[in-house]
Protein backbone atom coordinates (compact mmCIF):
# COMPACT_ATOMS: atom_id res chain seq x y z
CA UNK A 1 0.00 0.00 0.00
CA UNK A 2 2.59 2.56 1.26
CA UNK A 3 5.09 1.78 -1.66
CA UNK A 4 1.95 1.22 -3.93
CA UNK A 5 3.07 5.30 -5.66
CA UNK A 6 6.65 5.14 -5.81
CA UNK A 7 5.92 1.46 -7.86
CA UNK A 8 3.56 3.69 -10.15
CA UNK A 9 6.10 6.17 -10.55
CA UNK A 10 9.19 3.70 -11.40
CA UNK A 11 6.68 1.60 -13.99
CA UNK A 12 5.05 4.67 -14.83
CA UNK A 13 8.28 6.17 -16.77
CA UNK A 14 8.48 3.12 -18.54
CA UNK A 15 5.06 3.55 -20.16
CA UNK A 16 4.11 4.82 -23.05
CA UNK A 17 2.23 8.30 -23.68
CA UNK A 18 -0.93 6.13 -24.96
CA UNK A 19 -0.67 4.30 -21.41
CA UNK A 20 -0.32 7.38 -19.54
CA UNK A 21 -2.55 9.70 -21.14
CA UNK A 22 -5.59 7.13 -21.02
CA UNK A 23 -8.69 7.67 -18.68
CA UNK A 24 -8.33 3.78 -18.05
CA UNK A 25 -4.47 3.86 -16.87
CA UNK A 26 -3.36 0.44 -15.66
CA UNK A 27 -0.82 -0.22 -12.87
CA UNK A 28 1.63 -2.41 -15.02
CA UNK A 29 2.98 -1.18 -18.11
CA UNK A 30 1.73 -3.36 -21.78
CA UNK A 31 4.53 -2.07 -23.53
CA UNK A 32 8.19 -0.99 -22.43
CA UNK A 33 9.68 1.98 -23.80
CA UNK A 34 12.34 4.49 -22.51
CA UNK A 35 11.01 7.59 -24.96
CA UNK A 36 10.42 9.54 -21.44
CA UNK A 37 14.09 9.64 -20.70
CA UNK A 38 16.04 9.80 -24.26
CA UNK A 39 12.94 13.04 -24.73
CA UNK A 40 13.51 14.69 -21.15
CA UNK A 41 17.11 14.45 -21.30
CA UNK A 42 17.41 15.31 -24.69
CA UNK A 43 15.09 18.31 -25.07
CA UNK A 44 14.44 19.70 -21.85
CA UNK A 45 16.78 22.14 -19.70
CA UNK A 46 17.95 19.24 -17.95
CA UNK A 47 21.31 19.16 -17.66
CA UNK A 48 21.50 22.88 -15.85
CA UNK A 49 19.53 21.29 -13.06
CA UNK A 50 21.27 18.28 -12.71
CA UNK A 51 24.82 20.33 -12.82
CA UNK A 52 23.30 23.10 -10.42
CA UNK A 53 22.13 19.83 -7.97
CA UNK A 54 25.45 18.25 -8.08
CA UNK A 55 27.64 21.45 -7.81
CA UNK A 56 25.06 22.85 -5.28
CA UNK A 57 24.72 19.59 -3.11
CA UNK A 58 28.68 18.91 -3.22
CA UNK A 59 29.77 22.07 -1.94
CA UNK A 60 27.07 21.53 0.46
CA UNK A 61 28.38 17.84 1.83
CA UNK A 62 32.20 19.43 1.77
CA UNK A 63 31.58 22.39 3.67
CA UNK A 64 29.19 20.88 6.24
CA UNK A 65 31.92 18.07 6.78
CA UNK A 66 34.76 20.28 7.50
CA UNK A 67 32.95 22.82 9.71
CA UNK A 68 30.70 19.81 11.95
CA UNK A 69 33.68 17.31 12.17
CA UNK A 70 35.85 20.34 13.51
CA UNK A 71 32.89 21.38 15.86
CA UNK A 72 31.68 18.10 17.48
CA UNK A 73 35.32 16.71 17.79
CA UNK A 74 36.18 20.46 19.77
CA UNK A 75 32.76 19.94 21.15
CA UNK A 76 33.32 16.53 22.38
CA UNK A 77 36.93 17.07 23.68
CA UNK A 78 36.61 20.41 25.36
CA UNK A 79 33.01 21.10 26.54
CA UNK A 80 33.01 19.63 30.08
CA UNK A 81 30.94 22.55 31.30
CA UNK A 82 28.16 24.11 29.61
CA UNK A 83 27.51 21.44 27.42
CA UNK A 84 23.77 21.17 28.68
CA UNK A 85 23.89 25.00 27.05
CA UNK A 86 25.16 24.42 23.98
CA UNK A 87 23.55 21.19 22.82
CA UNK A 88 20.11 23.04 23.43
CA UNK A 89 21.41 26.10 21.85
CA UNK A 90 22.12 23.45 18.23
CA UNK A 91 19.06 22.08 18.89
CA UNK A 92 17.09 25.05 18.67
CA UNK A 93 18.97 25.99 15.63
CA UNK A 94 18.47 22.82 13.99
CA UNK A 95 14.45 23.18 14.29
CA UNK A 96 14.44 27.04 12.45
CA UNK A 97 11.75 26.55 10.39
CA UNK A 98 12.87 26.80 6.46
CA UNK A 99 10.32 29.76 6.40
CA UNK A 100 12.64 31.97 8.99
CA UNK A 101 15.72 30.91 7.14
CA UNK A 102 14.35 31.88 3.24
CA UNK A 103 13.51 35.32 4.86
CA UNK A 104 16.57 36.11 6.56
CA UNK A 105 19.06 34.55 3.73
CA UNK A 106 16.81 36.18 0.65
CA UNK A 107 17.59 40.06 2.80
CA UNK A 108 21.12 39.41 3.67
CA UNK A 109 22.12 37.72 0.25
CA UNK A 110 20.17 40.65 -1.64
CA UNK A 111 21.60 43.02 0.50
CA UNK A 112 25.60 41.69 -0.10
CA UNK A 113 24.68 40.51 -4.12
CA UNK A 114 24.82 36.93 -3.82
CA UNK A 115 21.43 35.81 -4.67
CA UNK A 116 21.64 33.97 -7.81
CA UNK A 117 25.24 32.46 -6.54
CA UNK A 118 26.19 29.19 -5.85
CA UNK A 119 28.01 30.62 -2.42
CA UNK A 120 24.48 32.01 -1.43
CA UNK A 121 22.40 28.74 -1.83
CA UNK A 122 25.50 26.90 -0.62
CA UNK A 123 25.57 28.86 2.90
CA UNK A 124 21.53 29.15 3.05
CA UNK A 125 21.30 24.91 2.75
CA UNK A 126 24.75 24.85 4.80
CA UNK A 127 22.31 26.37 7.74
CA UNK A 128 20.20 23.72 7.63
CA UNK A 129 22.78 20.76 6.60
CA UNK A 130 25.35 21.53 9.54
CA UNK A 131 23.76 21.20 12.60
CA UNK A 132 22.14 18.10 11.78
CA UNK A 133 26.15 16.99 11.02
CA UNK A 134 27.18 18.20 13.80
CA UNK A 135 24.68 16.18 16.08
CA UNK A 136 25.00 12.62 14.39
CA UNK A 137 29.21 13.28 14.09
CA UNK A 138 29.12 14.46 18.15
CA UNK A 139 27.32 10.97 19.03
CA UNK A 140 30.34 9.44 17.12
CA UNK A 141 33.16 11.32 18.49
CA UNK A 142 32.32 10.84 21.96
CA UNK A 143 32.08 6.75 21.55
CA UNK A 144 36.20 7.11 20.31
CA UNK A 145 38.39 7.07 23.59
CA UNK A 146 40.08 10.47 24.88
CA UNK A 147 43.16 8.09 25.45
CA UNK A 148 44.09 8.09 22.16
CA UNK A 149 43.97 12.01 21.40
CA UNK A 150 46.42 11.97 24.65
CA UNK A 151 48.45 9.24 23.39
CA UNK A 152 49.39 11.28 20.03
CA UNK A 153 49.61 14.58 21.76
CA UNK A 154 52.36 12.81 24.39
CA UNK A 155 54.09 12.11 20.84
CA UNK A 156 54.03 15.68 20.37
CA UNK A 157 50.64 15.73 17.69
CA UNK A 158 48.97 19.35 18.07
CA UNK A 159 45.11 19.33 18.28
CA UNK A 160 44.69 19.68 14.67
CA UNK A 161 47.09 16.76 13.81
CA UNK A 162 45.40 14.55 16.45
CA UNK A 163 42.36 15.32 14.79
CA UNK A 164 43.26 14.91 11.12
CA UNK A 165 45.64 12.04 11.52
CA UNK A 166 44.06 9.96 14.47
CA UNK A 167 40.24 10.86 14.98
CA UNK A 168 39.35 11.33 11.58
CA UNK A 169 40.62 8.19 9.94
CA UNK A 170 38.79 5.96 12.16
CA UNK A 171 35.39 8.17 12.05
CA UNK A 172 35.58 7.63 7.99
CA UNK A 173 32.09 5.52 8.18
CA UNK A 174 30.78 8.30 10.43
CA UNK A 175 31.98 10.53 8.08
CA UNK A 176 30.45 8.37 5.13
CA UNK A 177 27.31 8.74 5.83
CA UNK A 178 26.99 12.17 7.45
CA UNK A 179 28.33 13.12 3.92
CA UNK A 180 25.69 11.48 2.93
CA UNK A 181 23.10 13.06 4.89
CA UNK A 182 23.97 16.28 3.75
CA UNK A 183 24.27 15.44 0.12
CA UNK A 184 20.49 14.51 -0.13
CA UNK A 185 19.10 17.39 2.09
CA UNK A 186 20.64 19.77 -0.70
CA UNK A 187 20.08 17.86 -3.50
CA UNK A 188 16.36 17.42 -2.02
CA UNK A 189 15.95 20.98 -0.94
CA UNK A 190 13.31 23.25 -2.72
CA UNK A 191 12.60 26.08 -0.29
CA UNK A 192 16.10 27.94 -0.36
CA UNK A 193 16.52 26.69 -3.95
CA UNK A 194 13.61 27.91 -5.87
CA UNK A 195 14.04 31.34 -3.65
CA UNK A 196 17.50 32.65 -3.84
CA UNK A 197 18.45 31.45 -7.35
CA UNK A 198 15.60 32.60 -9.35
CA UNK A 199 18.08 32.68 -12.74
CA UNK A 200 16.47 30.30 -15.30
CA UNK A 201 19.78 28.75 -15.75
CA UNK A 202 20.68 28.62 -12.13
CA UNK A 203 17.57 26.68 -11.25
CA UNK A 204 18.46 22.84 -9.00
CA UNK A 205 16.32 19.79 -9.93
CA UNK A 206 13.58 19.90 -7.27
CA UNK A 207 12.82 23.61 -8.84
CA UNK A 208 12.90 22.03 -11.83
CA UNK A 209 9.99 19.05 -11.09
CA UNK A 210 8.05 21.50 -9.50
CA UNK A 211 7.86 23.92 -12.42
CA UNK A 212 6.95 20.79 -15.09
CA UNK A 213 4.34 19.61 -12.42
CA UNK A 214 2.72 23.18 -12.32
CA UNK A 215 2.43 23.34 -16.64
CA UNK A 216 1.27 19.23 -15.93
CA UNK A 217 1.81 18.51 -19.57
CA UNK A 218 4.90 15.91 -19.55
CA UNK A 219 3.56 13.94 -17.09
CA UNK A 220 5.33 10.89 -18.55
CA UNK A 221 9.07 13.08 -18.64
CA UNK A 222 7.86 14.56 -15.30
CA UNK A 223 7.67 10.62 -13.34
CA UNK A 224 10.83 10.00 -15.26
CA UNK A 225 12.96 13.00 -14.23
CA UNK A 226 11.52 11.99 -10.65
CA UNK A 227 12.67 8.15 -10.68
CA UNK A 228 15.78 9.71 -11.95
CA UNK A 229 15.90 12.34 -8.82
CA UNK A 230 15.41 9.99 -5.97
CA UNK A 231 18.49 7.83 -7.20
CA UNK A 232 20.12 9.84 -4.39
CA UNK A 233 17.24 8.67 -1.63
CA UNK A 234 18.33 4.99 -2.27
CA UNK A 235 21.98 5.39 -1.19
CA UNK A 236 20.70 7.01 1.67
CA UNK A 237 18.67 3.62 2.68
CA UNK A 238 21.74 1.38 1.26
CA UNK A 239 24.30 2.88 2.96
CA UNK A 240 23.20 5.68 6.08
CA UNK A 241 19.94 4.87 7.20
CA UNK A 242 21.93 2.04 9.96
CA UNK A 243 23.43 4.72 11.15
CA UNK A 244 20.54 7.25 11.66
CA UNK A 245 18.91 4.21 13.41
CA UNK A 246 21.65 3.78 15.58
CA UNK A 247 21.77 7.64 16.66
CA UNK A 248 17.81 7.00 17.84
CA UNK A 249 18.36 4.71 19.65
CA UNK A 250 21.25 5.76 21.78
CA UNK A 251 19.28 8.90 21.92
CA UNK A 252 16.06 6.73 22.74
CA UNK A 253 17.64 5.05 25.50
CA UNK A 254 19.16 8.26 26.86
CA UNK A 255 15.42 9.76 27.24
CA UNK B 1 43.75 29.42 34.39
CA UNK B 2 45.25 29.51 30.94
CA UNK B 3 44.60 26.29 29.76
CA UNK B 4 40.99 27.06 30.72
CA UNK B 5 41.36 30.38 28.69
CA UNK B 6 42.66 28.44 25.55
CA UNK B 7 39.30 26.42 25.84
CA UNK B 8 37.13 28.83 25.89
CA UNK B 9 38.78 30.43 22.51
CA UNK B 10 38.31 26.41 20.97
CA UNK B 11 34.92 25.89 22.16
CA UNK B 12 34.23 29.57 20.83
CA UNK B 13 35.53 28.87 17.45
CA UNK B 14 34.22 25.38 17.01
CA UNK B 15 30.99 27.25 17.29
CA UNK B 16 31.34 30.23 14.86
CA UNK B 17 29.28 28.33 12.10
CA UNK B 18 26.57 29.48 13.98
CA UNK B 19 27.11 33.38 13.20
CA UNK B 20 26.94 33.26 8.80
CA UNK B 21 24.70 30.50 8.74
CA UNK B 22 21.96 31.41 11.33
CA UNK B 23 22.72 34.40 13.55
CA UNK B 24 23.11 36.50 10.81
CA UNK B 25 19.87 35.92 8.43
CA UNK B 26 17.79 35.99 11.74
CA UNK B 27 18.57 39.02 13.57
CA UNK B 28 19.05 40.73 9.92
CA UNK B 29 15.24 39.29 9.53
CA UNK B 30 14.37 40.97 13.13
CA UNK B 31 16.01 44.35 12.46
CA UNK B 32 13.94 44.51 9.08
CA UNK B 33 10.79 43.62 10.86
CA UNK B 34 11.58 46.85 12.96
CA UNK B 35 12.13 49.28 10.65
CA UNK B 36 10.48 48.32 7.00
CA UNK B 37 7.50 49.70 6.00
CA UNK B 38 5.50 48.18 3.07
CA UNK B 39 8.12 49.87 0.71
CA UNK B 40 9.83 47.06 -2.11
CA UNK B 41 12.76 46.08 0.84
CA UNK B 42 14.00 49.01 1.40
CA UNK B 43 14.39 50.27 4.75
CA UNK B 44 11.96 53.53 6.12
CA UNK B 45 13.43 54.19 9.63
CA UNK B 46 12.21 52.85 12.69
CA UNK B 47 8.47 52.45 12.68
CA UNK B 48 8.75 50.44 16.37
CA UNK B 49 6.75 47.14 16.74
CA UNK B 50 4.04 48.09 13.95
CA UNK B 51 4.28 45.53 11.82
CA UNK B 52 3.51 43.15 14.29
CA UNK B 53 0.42 44.76 15.47
CA UNK B 54 -0.89 44.90 12.10
CA UNK B 55 -0.14 41.05 11.55
CA UNK B 56 -1.84 40.27 14.73
CA UNK B 57 -5.03 42.58 13.42
CA UNK B 58 -5.29 40.95 9.84
CA UNK B 59 -7.26 38.30 9.95
CA UNK B 60 -6.31 36.35 7.44
CA UNK B 61 -2.74 35.20 10.20
CA UNK B 62 -5.22 33.63 12.17
CA UNK B 63 -7.39 32.10 9.64
CA UNK B 64 -3.76 30.47 8.68
CA UNK B 65 -2.33 30.02 12.41
CA UNK B 66 -5.61 27.82 12.80
CA UNK B 67 -5.55 26.23 9.61
CA UNK B 68 -1.61 25.29 10.03
CA UNK B 69 -2.57 24.07 14.14
CA UNK B 70 -5.27 21.66 12.58
CA UNK B 71 -3.80 20.10 9.92
CA UNK B 72 -0.59 19.47 11.58
CA UNK B 73 -2.15 18.22 14.75
CA UNK B 74 -4.53 15.75 11.85
CA UNK B 75 -1.51 14.61 9.91
CA UNK B 76 0.79 13.74 12.77
CA UNK B 77 -2.12 12.06 14.64
CA UNK B 78 -2.57 9.91 11.44
CA UNK B 79 1.31 9.87 10.40
CA UNK B 80 1.52 8.10 14.27
CA UNK B 81 -1.61 5.96 13.69
CA UNK B 82 0.30 4.52 10.41
CA UNK B 83 3.62 5.04 11.22
CA UNK B 84 3.68 3.05 14.74
CA UNK B 85 1.18 0.32 12.77
CA UNK B 86 3.82 -0.59 10.35
CA UNK B 87 6.58 -0.26 13.12
CA UNK B 88 4.79 -3.02 14.81
CA UNK B 89 4.99 -5.22 11.85
CA UNK B 90 8.18 -4.58 10.95
CA UNK B 91 9.32 -5.64 13.87
CA UNK B 92 8.46 -8.96 13.15
CA UNK B 93 10.55 -11.56 11.69
CA UNK B 94 9.65 -12.59 8.15
CA UNK B 95 10.83 -13.08 4.75
CA UNK B 96 12.29 -10.58 2.79
CA UNK B 97 12.30 -8.00 6.09
CA UNK B 98 15.16 -5.72 5.39
CA UNK B 99 13.93 -5.31 1.65
CA UNK B 100 10.55 -4.14 3.37
CA UNK B 101 12.48 -1.55 5.93
CA UNK B 102 14.05 -0.07 3.40
CA UNK B 103 11.36 0.21 0.83
CA UNK B 104 9.10 1.95 3.23
CA UNK B 105 11.65 4.50 4.28
CA UNK B 106 12.04 6.32 0.96
CA UNK B 107 8.89 8.45 0.90
CA UNK B 108 10.86 10.19 3.84
CA UNK B 109 14.10 10.61 2.04
CA UNK B 110 12.84 11.34 -1.89
CA UNK B 111 12.82 15.36 -2.71
CA UNK B 112 9.17 17.00 -1.74
CA UNK B 113 8.48 17.81 -4.63
CA UNK B 114 8.92 14.76 -6.76
CA UNK B 115 6.65 13.19 -3.69
CA UNK B 116 4.31 15.98 -4.74
CA UNK B 117 4.51 15.98 -8.03
CA UNK B 118 3.84 12.11 -8.44
CA UNK B 119 0.99 12.30 -6.18
CA UNK B 120 -0.74 15.29 -8.52
CA UNK B 121 -0.20 12.73 -11.29
CA UNK B 122 -1.45 9.89 -9.10
CA UNK B 123 -4.78 11.81 -8.64
CA UNK B 124 -5.05 13.84 -11.77
CA UNK B 125 -8.47 13.97 -12.69
CA UNK B 126 -8.39 12.73 -16.14
CA UNK B 127 -5.46 10.25 -15.97
CA UNK B 128 -5.19 9.47 -12.49
CA UNK B 129 -4.41 6.06 -11.73
CA UNK B 130 -5.19 6.45 -8.18
CA UNK B 131 -8.21 8.86 -9.11
CA UNK B 132 -9.46 5.95 -11.80
CA UNK B 133 -9.48 3.23 -8.99
CA UNK B 134 -11.54 5.42 -6.50
CA UNK B 135 -13.74 6.01 -9.87
CA UNK B 136 -14.64 2.24 -9.69
CA UNK B 137 -16.08 2.31 -6.40
CA UNK B 138 -18.61 5.04 -7.96
CA UNK B 139 -16.43 8.38 -6.47
CA UNK B 140 -16.26 11.16 -8.88
CA UNK B 141 -14.26 14.10 -7.94
CA UNK B 142 -14.10 16.78 -10.34
CA UNK B 143 -10.68 18.25 -8.69
CA UNK B 144 -8.72 16.69 -5.75
CA UNK B 145 -7.08 20.20 -5.43
CA UNK B 146 -10.11 22.45 -5.15
CA UNK B 147 -11.66 24.04 -2.08
CA UNK B 148 -13.24 20.81 -0.97
CA UNK B 149 -10.66 17.96 -1.35
CA UNK B 150 -7.39 20.20 -1.08
CA UNK B 151 -7.27 20.02 2.74
CA UNK B 152 -7.94 16.06 2.53
CA UNK B 153 -5.08 15.69 -0.26
CA UNK B 154 -3.30 17.54 1.64
CA UNK B 155 -3.30 15.71 4.55
CA UNK B 156 -2.90 12.13 2.55
CA UNK B 157 0.66 13.39 0.69
CA UNK B 158 2.15 14.63 3.71
CA UNK B 159 1.09 11.85 5.92
CA UNK B 160 2.43 9.32 3.34
CA UNK B 161 5.77 11.60 2.89
CA UNK B 162 6.55 11.65 7.17
CA UNK B 163 4.88 8.65 8.62
CA UNK B 164 8.27 6.79 8.31
CA UNK B 165 9.61 9.19 10.38
CA UNK B 166 7.61 7.67 13.20
CA UNK B 167 8.29 4.15 11.95
CA UNK B 168 12.09 4.87 12.56
CA UNK B 169 11.36 6.40 16.33
CA UNK B 170 9.08 3.51 16.82
CA UNK B 171 11.15 0.73 15.68
CA UNK B 172 14.39 2.14 17.48
CA UNK B 173 12.20 2.34 20.73
CA UNK B 174 11.60 -1.12 20.35
CA UNK B 175 15.38 -1.94 19.93
CA UNK B 176 15.44 -0.65 23.52
CA UNK B 177 12.74 -2.85 25.53
CA UNK B 178 14.52 -5.60 26.86
CA UNK B 179 13.39 -9.29 25.27
CA UNK B 180 13.08 -10.54 28.91
CA UNK B 181 10.06 -8.09 29.93
CA UNK B 182 8.07 -9.83 27.12
CA UNK B 183 9.35 -13.11 28.63
CA UNK B 184 8.32 -12.75 31.82
CA UNK B 185 4.85 -11.37 30.69
CA UNK B 186 4.72 -14.74 28.96
CA UNK B 187 5.27 -16.79 31.93
CA UNK B 188 2.92 -14.83 33.56
CA UNK B 189 0.19 -15.84 30.62
CA UNK B 190 -0.30 -12.39 29.64
CA UNK B 191 -2.26 -12.28 26.17
CA UNK B 192 -0.78 -10.82 22.97
CA UNK B 193 -2.61 -7.94 23.54
CA UNK B 194 -1.78 -7.60 26.98
CA UNK B 195 1.81 -7.48 26.65
CA UNK B 196 1.61 -4.69 24.13
CA UNK B 197 -0.55 -2.57 26.61
CA UNK B 198 1.46 -3.24 29.31
CA UNK B 199 5.31 -4.01 27.60
CA UNK B 200 5.47 -2.53 24.48
CA UNK B 201 3.24 1.11 25.43
CA UNK B 202 5.38 2.21 28.67
CA UNK B 203 8.60 0.95 27.12
CA UNK B 204 7.76 3.56 23.90
CA UNK B 205 6.12 6.20 25.95
CA UNK B 206 9.69 8.51 25.87
CA UNK B 207 9.94 7.81 22.18
CA UNK B 208 6.74 8.31 21.08
CA UNK B 209 6.44 11.96 23.03
CA UNK B 210 9.48 13.24 21.53
CA UNK B 211 9.07 11.78 17.76
CA UNK B 212 5.18 13.54 18.68
CA UNK B 213 6.83 16.91 19.10
CA UNK B 214 9.16 17.25 16.49
CA UNK B 215 6.66 16.12 13.67
CA UNK B 216 4.47 18.33 15.06
CA UNK B 217 6.92 21.35 15.11
CA UNK B 218 8.18 20.40 11.72
CA UNK B 219 4.52 19.97 10.34
CA UNK B 220 3.66 22.93 11.81
CA UNK B 221 6.37 24.81 10.13
CA UNK B 222 6.14 22.89 6.60
CA UNK B 223 6.24 25.40 3.90
CA UNK B 224 7.71 23.44 0.84
CA UNK B 225 5.15 20.48 0.31
CA UNK B 226 1.82 22.48 0.70
CA UNK B 227 3.68 25.50 -1.47
CA UNK B 228 4.46 23.37 -4.25
CA UNK B 229 0.24 21.18 -4.26
CA UNK B 230 -1.86 23.89 -3.67
CA UNK B 231 0.23 27.31 -3.02
CA UNK B 232 -2.43 27.64 0.22
CA UNK B 233 -5.02 28.28 -1.98
CA UNK B 234 -7.46 27.53 -3.36
CA UNK B 235 -7.69 31.31 -2.28
CA UNK B 236 -6.49 30.64 1.28
CA UNK B 237 -7.80 27.36 1.96
CA UNK B 238 -4.94 25.29 2.55
CA UNK B 239 -2.51 28.12 3.42
CA UNK B 240 -0.45 27.68 6.64
CA UNK B 241 1.65 30.27 8.83
CA UNK B 242 5.01 29.95 6.54
CA UNK B 243 2.60 30.36 3.68
CA UNK B 244 1.25 33.55 5.26
CA UNK B 245 4.34 34.80 5.50
CA UNK B 246 6.41 33.45 2.38
CA UNK B 247 3.10 35.58 0.05
CA UNK B 248 3.76 38.30 2.32
CA UNK B 249 7.69 38.54 1.16
CA UNK B 250 7.67 37.45 -1.71
CA UNK B 251 4.32 37.49 -3.51
CA UNK B 252 3.03 41.13 -2.03
CA UNK B 253 7.26 42.43 -1.75
CA UNK B 254 5.95 43.47 2.02
CA UNK B 255 9.37 43.27 3.67
CA UNK B 256 8.07 44.10 6.99
CA UNK B 257 5.18 42.27 7.22
CA UNK B 258 6.75 39.35 5.91
CA UNK B 259 9.75 39.68 8.21
CA UNK B 260 7.00 39.73 11.41
CA UNK B 261 5.34 37.27 10.41
CA UNK B 262 8.08 34.74 9.96
CA UNK B 263 9.53 36.17 13.30
CA UNK B 264 6.28 35.18 15.11
CA UNK B 265 6.58 31.73 13.75
CA UNK B 266 9.94 31.44 15.15
CA UNK B 267 8.62 32.71 18.21
CA UNK B 268 5.85 29.78 18.59
CA UNK B 269 9.03 27.65 17.48
CA UNK B 270 10.98 28.84 20.56
CA UNK B 271 8.13 28.30 22.89
CA UNK B 272 7.26 24.53 21.57
CA UNK B 273 11.46 24.04 21.58
CA UNK B 274 11.28 24.77 25.34
CA UNK B 275 8.40 22.36 25.82
CA UNK B 276 10.46 19.97 23.83
CA UNK B 277 13.58 20.28 26.49
CA UNK B 278 11.55 20.10 29.50
CA UNK B 279 10.27 16.58 28.52
CA UNK B 280 13.48 15.57 26.83
CA UNK B 281 15.65 16.68 29.12
CA UNK B 282 18.49 17.29 27.34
Amino acid sequence: MVSFPLLAMFLGSVKPDGEIITATPAFFPHQLTLDHYTFAFRSMPLDSFFRNSIIVATLVMAFSLAVSAYAAYILTRFAARGIGFITKVLVLFYMVPDIALVIGFYLVLDRIGLLNSYAGLVLGQSAISVPFCVWLLWGYFKGIPIDLDEAAMVDGASRIQTLARIILPIAIPALFSTGVFSFVLSWNEYTLASTLMIAEDLKTLPVGIALLTREGAYWGEIIAISSVATIPAFIVIAFAMRYLVEGLSAGAVKG
Amino acid sequence: MKERGLNNVLLASSLLFLIPLLIVPIFYSLSVSLQSKAALGRESGWVGPENYISILGNQEFWTSLVFGAVWSSVTVAIQFIVGTGIALALNQQFKGRAFARAFLFLPYVIPTTVAAGLWKWLLHENYGLLNYYVQMFGIKVSSWWNIEYAPLSLTLVAVWEFFPFVTLCVLAGLQSIPQELYEAAKVDGASAVRRFIHVTLPGLRSVLFVALLLRIIWMFNKFDLPWVLTKGGPIIATQNLPIFAYRLTFQNFNMGMGTAASNIIMLILIVMTLVYFRVYRV
